[in-house]
Formats: structure tokens, C-alpha cells, sequence
């Protein structure tokens, strides 16, 4: 037994220290919940104790202070500290502490002094260097802390340390200039640090910021040689910082200094024309891919020439779906496309993209110059250049379609969307079907390939999709028979196919009553797809459904689409100076027959019909600079944030700037 | 001869008469109403031009009536505001109806507009503020003012203040522990201690403790204030903590006053008492007068508030600050969102509230001469607003019941002043 006692003692005291040491984990632990609570009063003597009893252990130490400093007691915290450092205990973190006491109870010059002592006494120590600046910047000595970061780099010869830091606390000391600069250091450094120096900025999102580091970085560029590693990588953050603060001149600016200095191209003006179109900003994508048509040969100049052709078919489309522009500035970007991509294919008949190209092409022929012949050469082309069979049945069904063969046009389109991998393809051609089913009378087939339309939330048949369906629902819940819808998709098919003459009497039964649930829309896409023959028709039409229904969910589209075309027939010489249009509604031919009662803007201004001589239109005061003027108004009165208040002010600010 | 001329004159006074009785205009702020935001800015602008109307308290939910004129018409039409058109005798006839003394309605009259002061800081923040928003969309002028100008005695030239999103502890709205590194904080907290050393105050919190007084001295001489949000809560706090510093020095640097919640003055505030602070700097609230969020209990689609009904002819001041189309809100969140009821001094009058719930989102009280209201939330028509939200789309509410009571409270000061004392 006497053997095993020094054993037995041995085992005896590893338990107890054991069982101390476990304890004191305990009561520290016991203390920091007790702190995260705020309850510093009662973590206190907790942490006095353990620090008592462990002088040596940093981390109770630190808590300890930390319990003195928030209970405002610096004097006993400023005295633990500094027997601490008398004792020769973590010298260098308690005169970092020390001087954070010192500094806040208002004692700069002396927190200063010992911080910079700190540092001459380890001026070889990075670490050091670091925790006297984060110290500095706790107490929100931002200006000191940069110097300590850079006097770092002087004393330790590495002008890289650090660069994450002073980028921090350049940021929080409010020099964004300097922080950002700092950002680009550490990319130029490191390139593969992009990522996370773009997260940084992404995560504050922040316009000032953005347009700063946008300039800092444009000045950057300009200095840094372009073959340098880095370059590529900030070219693309300055690219995208531009796009976010919509900076797309400079953007396009940039791209093209870019391109011209490299001898090899490097198609940053694709990449940004792709962008720009993405963000519908097409005037500017079609300077980008021009550069290349106009700069470039070879297989390049036909790449951008068929992305221009596509970017004027888009800025077209966009125009014309939200009655931007007047229908003649809708033919010259359609007439643009068109010559873009026949110059192509005349050019480059055995591109490998032809087959997008035909189709663009016969898209055109059918929906702006409702030419089926035109249609028919450009897919015999398509056919005896071997083309992809999906585009060669989608261009089929599209005729079909055209030509009224409702059953050729579902199964080629059928196939065609069945044939391709390419989803724009396989988009135009489900929106085709869908529209082949609802021109055939089978409503609820048409429906089917809406809902699968509307789901792709990108695609730009999703709008026209949900259009369509909501046309078939009203329908369908306004007549069962389905009349209704018939008269409409015969009207439609009409329009589509150029027959605005056929078209017009089958909208007329609806259009007579304002209050009918389809007059708005009707209304609508009768402004947006009729000619400019039709522009007085349309105005009349616009007039009365906005008099009769002032709370239509259309009211903001109806009144922007009254003003562009009021703006259209001044600039035409005036309504004295337009013809007839080829049809005119019977409600419009006599005064007044549906008995509605005459609005109170019909009562002041003149009512123009059709009947209304030109003397008496010479008397009329509406269709003025004014008047026009006061239409934008008005849309920006009733709709001061809506979509069309933007346009309706730069309108207006035209109208102010040009001279009488 | 005598009796002949009078008898040919007196058919002509008699025309003359019916020909000067001028047509009247009845704005309803009912459900047929269009728009009722705009109709408050109608109204107002008319009080502007010098004209006076009524405002027809609980009469189909508060209804205005006035003169009618061709500016008055022109502008109701163009805002797409509702109103019918009344003769003189169906004026009267309504006066009459809201008059009787067994209803629960009264006619106010409307005198001259208040010239209305807003303080908010010049720059831009990331995120809204209902009343600028709702002043701006009903076209009702103000003016912007911030710490400069109160500390300056420009309060003086207004009838009423607006106080929203601020945080008058001087804790830059308690962002710290998310935003701290975010570069619009770091530039409002610069540009507030920029100005408060410019001003010759050692720190931002002591700056917005006399903004606070000289708000307090405002109202007490006879002005309105109307605050939402962090406002309500935080003027509070800085009366109750006159003199102590409740900042933690994560936020300015400089260490906490010891046994804060002990010492706070509660004689000193407006609405509120026996409430305790909140001092940790991760915590996004500054005292226990707001209630807790919790977003996954209740759910928004069940979320109101209640108007309480007051007597329109006894009590026209709550009566007009409570005048609404529905009795429930839609509720929403704030920094303070609403008002715990045992933190509510028995001198507030409540004016709105969550049954059931112990929470108070809407209340009213007298201070001096004048009156303060304070509203719980950021803004009615966004469940959570949060920093960097756009802007609500006002013209997509324009029948906004939590609006209404924002304007309710713009358009009160130009009540007749003896119907205001009460």
C-alpha cells in the first residue's frame, strides 16, 4: 500500500486540478453569458476572482477589463491594467488596452503616446502592427490606424501587408477614394482575389460607392498596361459597376478604348453589347456590335452583324410593345434589322448561324411587312442551304399560319419545337402554336401552351403569353358561347396578316360600347399595331375609352398612347391635314348616339370627329404645343411614378427646350 | 309710386340673392371615395388660397365640404378625386343632418392652413418616410428642416413638425451592429459628429437632446408634433434620460453612465414611463416600449389594429385624428412598431390599438399649450420596410386607410381653434 501512495497522491491531485480547472471553465463561461446579457454587475466579481486567482491567463484578464470598462469604472480598470504591465504579463496587449482606457476617459495625446511605444518596442512584430491598429480603430482613430498600416509596410519592406485592413478602415473613416484603391491593390496583387473584393462591394450596396470605385477604377485602368494579369479581371468589375449605376455611355466608352489597344480583339464590346441588351438599353448595344461591322473583318464583323440585326429587331419589339415610339421609327429599326441580315447572308452565305439569321428574316417578312412572299423566297433559301430542320419547320408553320392552314401550322410548329434545343426557337414557336390555337377557335389548347410560357419568367413571350391567356379567361366568363373570343381572334388574325380593313368591322360591336370588359384592350393594340393611316381612328378611340373609363387599369397606357400619337398628327401638319382613314367606326360618324353623357374635358375642348369640317378645326385650340404638353402632364399627375412618367417628362422638357 | 318700385324691386333682390348663392362641393371619404389622399391635399391647398370649408366629422367618413370654384374643380378632376356637386339648400341640409345632437357627427370648421415643418436630414437615407411620401403625393407644402434649424428658433415660424425615422438617443438609430461597415452610415455618423462639433456639442447625443428640448418647448407653446416610428419612442427617451449617457461605446466611444434604468426622469416625457433601456449595441431597439417582433406568430394577413370611436361633438380632436372609411388597419412594422400599454401614461388619450394584444399603435396627448401624436411603424402601406426598400408607390394606394391618419393629422391644426381645446 505504501508503494502506491505517491501514486495515489498523484492521481489525487490530477483530479483536483482537474476539477478546478473545470470550474473556473464553468464560472468564465457563467461570466460571458452574464455579459452578453449586460448584466456586467453581476459578472464582475466572477471575473475578478478568476483573474485573481490566474493572473498569467490572458482571457480573464481581458473579460475583466472588459466588465470594468462597460460599468464606466476605468479608473480600477486603468489600475488592473497597468499592474498587469508592471508584472510583465501580456506587455504588449495590456499597453494596447492601457492606452484604449487611456483614450477613452478623453486622454488622446498619452493613448497615442503608448500605442506608438507599443509599436517601436515590437517594430518587427506584424502582429503587433495589427492589433494596434484594430485598437485604433475600436477607438475610431481611423486616420491613426492608416498610419500604423503603412508605416507596417515601410519598416517590414512589403508594400502588400495590410491591404484588407486600411481598405476597412479607409471605409469606415469615410475615404472611399482611398478604400476602394486599396481594394484594386489587392487585386492587382492578387487577381483571384476579384471575387471576394466585388462581394465587398456588392454587399453594400451602395450607389455613391459604386460611382466612386467606378471612377477610381476608369483611372486605374487608364494607367495600368493592359497586358498586366489583373487588367481583365477590373475590367469586368468596372464594366459591371457601370452597368449598375446605369453608366452605359461610359461603359461603351471604356469597352471601345479597351478593344482599340489591344492588337488582338478581345470582344469587350460583345460581351457589353450582350449586357446592354439584356438591360433593353439597345441604342447603346447597337453602337457596341457596330464597331465590330465597321472595324472589323472576317468572321467577327458577321457575328456582330447578326447581333445587330437581332438588337434592332429587339429595340423594334420593346418600342412597339410599350408604344414608345411612332410607327415609323418602328419601320426604320425593323428596315435596319431586315438589311442587316440580308447584307449577312449575301456576304457570308455559309455562316454557321444562318439559320437564326433566316428566321429573323422571315419574322420580318410576316410581322412588320406582312409579306408572304417574301417570306417564301427567304425559306427557300433557308431550305437549299441544308438549314436546321427546326428552323425550317418553324418558318413553314409560320407561314402557315399566315395563310390561314391552321392544321399544317400546328404540326410544323409542332416539330419544331419538338426538333430544337435552342429555347428561344423553342419559345417562338410554343407562342406560335398557342396563337395558331386561339385564331382556330381551340381556346383551351392555346391556353395549355400559355401557362408553359408564362412560367419562363425570361422569356419575352412571357407578357404577350399572359395577354393572350387573360383574353381567353375574360372571353370564355363574358361568353360561353365563345362569340366573343371568335370575333376577336378573327380581328386579330386580321392585323396580323396586314388586313386592318377586314379587321376594323369585327372590332366595331365591341369597341360601341366603351364599358365593354375588351374595349381597353382592343383600344390598346389597335394603337400599337395600326399603321399611321389609321392615326385619327385611333385617337378618337383613345379619347372616348379615357373619358368613359377614368379608373381602367389601362388608363396610364391609353393616355401616354393618346399623347404620342396627339404629338404624331401635330407633327403631321395637324388633323386638318390627315386623310380619312380607310375604315372609320359608325359610332363616330354621328354626334353622340350612345347617349353617354359628353365628359367635362369633351365640354371644354372642341369634340373632333369625323365630320368636322377644316374651318372648324382651325378654330380649335387643341392641337397646340400646349395641348400636347398638357397630355404628358397629365400622365405624370395621375401617375407620377408610373412607367410611362419618365418618358412623359423628357417630353416635356422637349417641348420646353424647342423654340416656337 | 313707392309701393310700385318696391314691389319691381323685390323680385330682383330676390334673383340677385339666388344668383350670389354659390354652389358648394361635398368631398366624400368613403368607400366611394377615389382617392382619399389627394382629397386631404385638395382640401389643404384650398386653405392655402384663403378659402375655408368644413370638415363633416363621421359623416361618411369624414367628409369636406367647401365652396365651389373653378380651381377647386379643376384640381379635384386632374387628382382624380371624387366629389358631388351641391347646391346651397343640400348643403344645409347636411349641415343640418350632422348638427342634430342625437348623431354621432359634427362639422368643424377649417380655418387656415398649418405651415407644416418636417425634419429630416438633407441627405438622402435608404429608406423612406411615410410623411414626406404622403405629403408629397397629397401636394401638400412643407418645409425641411434639420438640427441647424431647430437649434436655431426656426420652429417658431411653423404650426406643426414632423418627426419621423430619427433617433434622438443619439445612437444613429441603433444600425451599428448590421450597418457599421455599410458607407451611408459611415457618412451620417460623420456628418452628425461633424455637426455636432461644428455646434460646439462634445457629442451627437448631447446635440439631439436640445433638438429635443427645443421640440419640447415647441409643443409646449402651443405646436403640433407628429411623430412615427423610432421618433416616439427615442424623444422619449432622451427627456427620461436627460443628462445621462446611454450610449454604449461601441457606437460613440465613450463608456455607459452606471445604473441607468434607475435613474431615467419619467416626470419628463410625453407618453411613456416605467420603461428600461436597452443598452446592448447588437440589439436593433432602445427601450422596452416597443413591442417585440414576431414576424413567425402572427401572421400580416391577420395583423390589424383598431380604431377606437370617440365623440364626434364632446371629443373632436381624438374624433378628427381617428377619422377613417374603416374601423381595422392593416398593422406594420417598425423600429418601434407599437407601444406596450403598461409603458402608456394614463394622460395619453389611445386612439388606436391591437385588441387582445396589449399593444398600442396610435395615441394622442397634451403637452402645455400643444399637442403631440405619435403613431407606432414606419410605413402603413409596407408590412416590413427594410433599409434600401424603394419607396412606396403611393398612387397604388391612393385609398390608403394608415395614411389617413398621417393627413388626419396634418389637416387637424386648421380646425377652428375652440373646437381643438377640449
Amino acid at each position: 500500500m505504501f508503494k502506491r501512495l505517491p501514486f495515489l497522491i498523484l492521481l489525487f491531485g490530477f483530479f483536483l486540478v482537474a476539477d478546478y480547472g473545470y470550474s473556473q471553465t464553468g464560472d468564465f463561461q457563467i461570466a460571458n453569458r452574464l455579459m452578453q446579457q449586460q448584466n456586467f454587475e453581476e459578472a464582475k466579481p466572477i471575473l475578478k476572482e478568476l483573474h485573481q486567482n490566474n493572473p498569467g491567463a490572458y482571457v480573464f484578464f481581458d473579460r475583466y477589463v472588459e466588465c470594468l470598462i462597460s460599468l464606466n469604472e476605468l479608473d480600477e480598470a486603468e489600475s488592473v491594467v497597468r499592474r498587469q504591465i508592471d508584472n510583465n504579463r501580456s506587455v504588449t496587449q495590456s499597453s494596447i488596452k492601457l492606452a484604449e482606457i487611456l483614450h477613452m476617459r478623453g486622454n488622446r495625446d498619452k493613448a497615442g503616446e503608448i500605442w506608438n511605444e507599443t509599436l517601436e518596442r515590437n517594430s518587427e512584430n506584424i502582429q503587433a502592427y495589427y492589433s494596434v491598429g484594430s485598437s485604433m480603430n475600436n477607438r475610431r482613430e481611423y486616420q491613426k490606424a492608416v498610419e500604423v498600416y503603412k508605416t507596417a509596410r515601410e519598416r517590414l519592406n512589403n508594400p502588400t501587408i495590410f491591404l484588407t485592413e486600411l481598405a476597412n478602415t479607409y471605409m469606415l473613416a469615410g475615404l472611399f477614394e482611398e478604400s476602394v484603391n486599396e481594394y484594386y491593390r489587392l487585386v492587382i496583387n492578387s487577381p483571384e482575389q476579384m471575387g471576394i473584393v466585388q462581394q465587398r462591394l456588392l454587399r453594400m450596396r451602395d450607389d455613391q460607392l459604386f460611382e466612386i470605385a467606378a471612377f477610381e477604377l476608369e483611372d486605374l485602368l487608364f494607367e495600368l498596361d493592359h497586358s498586366h494579369a489583373a487588367y481583365s479581371q477590373l475590367y469586368q468589375l468596372l464594366g459591371w459597376l457601370l452597368l449598375e449605376t446605369e453608366e452605359y455611355q461610359r461603359a461603351l466608352n471604356f469597352a471601345r478604348h479597351y478593344e482599340n489597344q489591344t492588337q488582338y480583339t478581345i470582344y469587350s464590346l460583345f460581351s457589353l453589347g450582350s449586357q446592354l441588351q439584356s438591360a433593353t438599353q439597345y441604342e447603346y448595344a447597337a453602337e457596341a456590335f457596330r464597331y465590330y461591322v465597321e472595324n472589323d473583318t472576317g468572321s467577327n464583323r458577321i457575328r456582330a452583324m447578326e447581333e445587330l440585326a437581332k438588337t434592332y429587331q429587339m429595340w423594334s419589339q420593346y418600342l412597339q410593345q410599350h408604344n414608345l415610339e411612332t410607327d415609323r421609327r418602328h419601320r426604320q429599326l425593323n428596315e435596319k434589322a431586315y438589311n442587316y441580315g440580308a447584307k449577312l447572308l449575301e456576304e457570308a452565305p455559309g455562316y454557321q448561324n444562318s439559320n437564326r439569321v433566316y428566321s429573323l428574316l422571315i419574322d420580318l417578312s410576316l410581322d412588320q411587312f406582312k409579306d408572304v412572299d417574301k417570306a417564301m423566297r427567304w425559306l427557300d433559301e433557308l431550305k437549299a442551304s441544308s438549314g436546321d430542320q427546326a428552323y425550317i419547320y418553324y418558318a413553314e408553320g409560320r407561314i402557315s399560319l399566315f395563310n390561314r392552314s391552321y392544321i399544317n401550322a400546328r404540326q410544323q410548329l409542332t416539330r419544331a419545337d419538338r426538333a430544337t434545343d435552342n429555347s428561344n426557337l423553342s419559345e417562338r414557336s410554343r407562342y406560335y402554336l398557342s396563337l395558331t390555337d386561339f385564331f382556330a377557335g381551340d381556346y383551351e389548347f392555346a391556353e395549355i401552351q400559355l401557362r408553359s410560357l408564362e412560367r419562363r419568367h425570361t422569356s419575352y413571350y412571357a407578357n404577350d403569353a399572359i395577354k393572350l391567356r387573360m383574353w381567353i379567361k375574360n372571353g370564355q366568363r363574358a361568353d360561353t358561347t365563345g362569340s366573343v373570343l371568335k370575333a376577336i381572334g378573327e380581328g386579330l388574325y386580321s392585323i396580323h396578316t396586314g388586313n386592318y380593313a377586314d379587321a376594323l368591322p369585327l372590332f366595331e360591336p365591341i369597341l360601341a360600347n366603351a364599358n365593354n370588359p375588351f374595349a381597353d384592350e382592343i383600344t390598346v393594340e389597335l394603337a400599337t399595331l395600326l399603321p399611321a393611316d389609321y392615326n385619327r381612328l385611333n385617337y378618337l378611340l383613345l379619347e372616348r375609352q379615357i373619358s368613359a373609363k377614368p379608373h381602367s387599369p389601362l388608363l396610364e397606357r391609353m393616355m401616354w398612347d393618346r399623347a404620342v400619337l396627339a404629338e404624331e398628327i401635330y407633327n403631321s401638319g395637324g388633323l386638318s391635314m390627315m386623310e380619312t382613314p380607310p375604315y372609320m367606326f359608325s359610332f363616330f360618324k354621328t354626334d353622340d348616339t350612345s347617349g353617354r353623357q359628353l365628359t367635362s374635358e369633351e365640354k371644354f375642348f372642341r369634340k373632333i370627329d369625323a365630320e368636322t369640317t377644316d374651318s372648324e378645326l382651325q378654330s380649335v385650340s387643341d392641337f397646340n404645343r400646349q395641348y400636347i404638353s398638357d397630355l404628358f402632364e397629365e400622365i405624370i399627375l395621375q401617375f407620377p411614378d408610373g412607367f410611362y412618367a419618365p418618358y412623359s417628362r423628357e417630353k416635356i422638357q422637349t417641348f420646353d427646350l424647342t423654340p416656337l | 309710386m313707392k309701393k310700385f318700385i318696391l314691389i319691381l324691386l323685390v323680385p330682383f333682390l330676390a334673383g340677385f340673392t339666388t344668383l350670389q348663392a354659390q354652389d358648394r362641393v361635398l368631398i366624400p371619404m368613403d368607400g366611394s371615395q377615389t382617392n382619399h389622399l389627394k382629397a386631404y391635399g385638395v382640401i389643404f391647398n384650398h386653405l392655402v388660397d384663403g378659402e375655408t370649408g368644413q370638415w363633416l366629422l363621421n359623416y361618411r367618413g369624414g367628409s369636406f365640404m367647401t365652396t365651389a370654384n373653378n380651381d377647386i374643380m379643376r384640381k379635384l378632376r386632374v387628382r382624380n378625386v371624387r366629389f358631388e356637386a351641391l347646391s346651397e339648400s343640400e348643403a344645409v341640409r347636411i349641415i343640418q343632418e350632422v348638427e342634430q345632437p342625437n348623431v354621432n357627427m359634427a362639422s368643424i370648421n377649417l380655418e387656415a392652413a398649418p405651415s407644416i415643418a418636417v425634419y429630416t436630414p438633407p441627405n438622402t437615407l435608404p429608406w423612406d418616410d411615410a410623411v414626406l411620401l404622403a405629403l408629397d403625393y397629397a401636394e401638400i407644402p412643407y418645409d425641411r428642416i434639420y438640427d441647424v434649424e431647430v437649434l436655431s428658433g426656426e420652429l417658431e415660424n411653423y404650426d406643426w413638425l414632423h418627426l419621423h425615422h430619427e433617433d434622438f438617443t443619439g445612437q444613429f438609430g441603433k444600425f451599428w451592429s448590421i450597418y457599421r461597415n455599410a458607407p451611408w452610415y459611415i457618412n451620417r455618423v460623420q456628418q452628425l459628429e461633424t455637426t455636432a462639433r461644428e455646434l460646439g456639442y462634445g457629442s451627437v447625443r448631447e446635440l439631439k437632446l436640445d433638438v429635443v428640448h427645443e421640440v419640447r418647448d415647441f409643443v409646449g407653446n402651443g405646436g403640433f408634433m407628429f411623430a412615427m416610428c423610432s421618433a416616439t419612442d427615442t424623444f422619449d427617451i432622451a427627456l427620461a434620460a436627460d443628462g445621462l449617457n446611454i450610449v454604449p461605446p461601441e457606437i460613440d466611444g465613450t463608456p455607459l453612465d452606471s445604473d441607468l434604468n434607475r435613474r431615467l426622469n419619467f416626470d419628463n416625457t410625453f407618453a411613456f414611463e416605467n420603461f428600461e433601456l436597452i443598452t446592448d449595441p447588437y440589439i436593433y431597439e432602445h427601450a422596452t416600449i416597443d413591442i417585440e417582433v414576431d414576424l413567425n406568430r402572427i401572421s400580416e394577413s391577420l395583423d390589424y389594429f383598431t380604431l377606437f370611436d370617440f365623440s364626434a361633438k364632446w371629443d373632436p380632436v381624438p374624433t378628427m385624428l381617428t377619422q377613417n372609411h374603416v374601423s381595422s388597419i392593416r398593422g406594420f412594422y417598425g423600429q418601434a412598431t407599437a407601444f406596450k400599454r403598461n409603458t402608456i401614461k394614463n394622460s395619453v388619450v389611445v386612439l388606436g390599438e391591437s385588441p387582445g394584444r396589449d399593444q398600442v399603435k396610435y395615441l394622442h396627448g397634451n403637452y402645455g399649450e400643444g399637442t403631440f401624436t405619435f403613431y407606432g411603424g414606419h410605413d402603413p402601406e409596407d408590412y416590413t420596410h427594410r433599409v434600401g426598400d424603394p419607396p412606396t408607390d403611393l398612387s397604388l394606394h391612393t385609398n390608403s386607410p394608415g395614411y389617413r391618419l398621417i393627413l388626419n393629422n396634418i389637416l387637424f391644426p386648421a380646425a377652428e381653434k375652440k373646437k381643438r381645446q377640449t
